[in-house]
């Protein structure tokens, strides 16, 4: 088994894993609200049981953590990447406002994790925690038997973040993969996660997140950050944006061969900017990545484009044909799986739409019985 | 920036704009345009748009551009970010050999 066949289950049918290393705080008390909204990016408002994708800035603007806010009554969860819990924690009490009364409490003390991804994730969600999560909307969160399942999910098909109480963790996980049989569900690891966030135009804060100097403005993030309320890095994106009405900007770049963070874009002699990110993209049989485009450049379907290889220090090579692009790459399946309509057992007597981009895994699919 | 490469990116800014014009006067997304980056989804994360405001976007669109989506996939598809959009329509140009 490859790395293409859990890529191949994950855009095709379901996959299960513990990676990304998220990390789950709850804050409560009497100023619960107003910590989160003197931290957090984006505008707070949220309803209860509603969940949005947010940023923790440091003071210089960069990201220090991607988040997810979830409203629980008067109460928050943040689900973040990037930080430890303990990090996380340290973080809020910082940046709390003076005298504000609340706890930060880490989930992950009484909590583990296991996410669900593919077309069919909801049918196995719901066949492993009842079929009424199954129409959990998306970026909503429920209560379930002493733990939380959060309608989540990065990689572009249907996504279920699931925290189980510790004391009985181990025996629901393992029927979850003996359910997970019928599905040919996989464990997948964090490479198998992180291409596909790329492949959707996902951020990830372990790849472009920390690229130094990179701020919501160039990441193409500016709509996770309000410019109506203050929070900790506010002040200087404002200056960035005073200082460069137009910065570069981070843009989707695909290519045949190879190509890997800190090569160069260019066009003829000119350099438009340096790969931040690359991968190996198993649906596009190609190398994708996010580079950092003078502003003028930062368009998908340019012409004329050319990567120069300068990984590890090595001497400029030959350059290899690049092609600005559009995430999501491709056409999600979960796009058009209903869980009204289909079934993984009878997907063979669906007729779905090609999955555009997913070439490699596409033959295999049409070509096997099912 | 040669002849073939600036007269892509004047089109594109063009669309971008325009694109961005539909969001912010016509479904309300209460962003500058210039916060509306090209890969930002839509609906869900992103701006937040929903399925009643997929219909006004796909109306609107074809309105502004005079391009047809032709069928229920290729609206699924093109419905994803602002970029996919103005891909759609970049296509439509390159297709009909309407590139200004």
């Amino acid at each position: 088994m490859t790395t293409r066949d859990d890529v191949v289950a994950l855009r095709s049918g379901v996959v299960t894993t513990t990676a990304p290393g998220t990390v789950a705080l709850r804050i409560e008390g009497a100023h619960a609200f107003e910590v989160v909204d003197a931290i957090v990016s984006s505008d707070l408002q949220l309803q209860d049981a509603q969940m949005r994708p947010s940023l923790l800035l440091r003071e210089d603007g960069s990201p220090f953590a991607d988040i997810e806010i979830c409203r629980d009554d008067e109460a928050f969860v943040l689900l973040a990447e990037g930080p430890t819990a303990p990090e996380l924690a340290d973080y809020v009490r910082a940046y709390a406002p003076a005298g504000s009364t609340f706890t930060a409490h880490d989930l992950g003390e009484a909590l583990t994790r296991i996410a669900i991804h593919g077309p069919y994730a909801w049918e196995l969600l719901g066949a492993w925690r009842g079929l009424d999560l199954v129409g959990l909307p998306y970026l909503t969160f429920f209560r379930d038997r002493g733990g939380l399942v959060f309608r989540s999910g990065k990689t572009g098909e249907y996504g279920y973040d699931v925290w189980l109480p510790r004391a009985t963790a181990g025996e629901e996980i393992a029927r979850l993969h003996e359910l997970g049989r019928a599905f040919d569900a996989r464990e997948v690891a964090v490479d198998v996660i992180d291409t596909s966030m790329m492949e959707n135009g996902f951020f990830d804060i372990r790849r472009e997140g920390a690229w130094p100097g990179a701020t919501p403005i160039e990441l193409a993030l500016q709509w996770r950050v309000s410019r109506r309320k203050s929070y900790v890095g506010a002040e200087a994106l404002a200056a960035r944006r005073a200082l460069s009405p137009e910065p570069p900007r981070a843009t989707f770049v695909t290519a045949a061969d190879p190509f890997d963070k800190g090569d160069l874009v260019v066009s003829e002699e000119r350099t438009l900017g340096p790969v931040i990110a690359a991968n190996h993209s198993h649906v596009l049989d190609a190398w994708i990545g996010i580079a950092l485009l003078e502003r003028e450049w930062a368009h998908a379907g340019l012409p004329g484009l050319a990567v120069v290889r300068r990984h590890d220090g090595a001497n400029a090579s030959e350059p290899i044909a690049a092609r600005t692009v559009s995430p999501p790459v491709l056409r999600n399946l979960s796009l058009f799986v209903s869980p009204q309509r289909h079934a993984y057992a009878s997907r063979g007597d669906d007729a779905f739409p090609t999955i555009t981009g997913m070439r490699a895994a596409d033959s295999r699919r049409e070509d096997e019985p099912r | 920036m040669n002849a073939e490469q600036r007269a892509y990116v004047a089109r594109r800014n063009d669309v971008l704009a325009r694109v961005r014009r539909v969001l912010t006067e016509e479904l309300h997304v209460r962003r500058e345009p210039e916060e509306i980056d090209p890969d930002v989804a839509l609906f869900g994360t992103g701006l937040g748009l929903d399925s009643v405001d997929a219909i006004e976007v796909l109306l609107s669109i074809e309105a502004e551009f005079s391009v047809a989506i032709p069928d229920e996939a290729a609206g699924r598809s093109v419905l994803r970010t602002v970029g996919t959009l103005v891909d759609l329509v970049m296509a439509h140009d390159a297709a009909s050999g309407d590139e200004k």
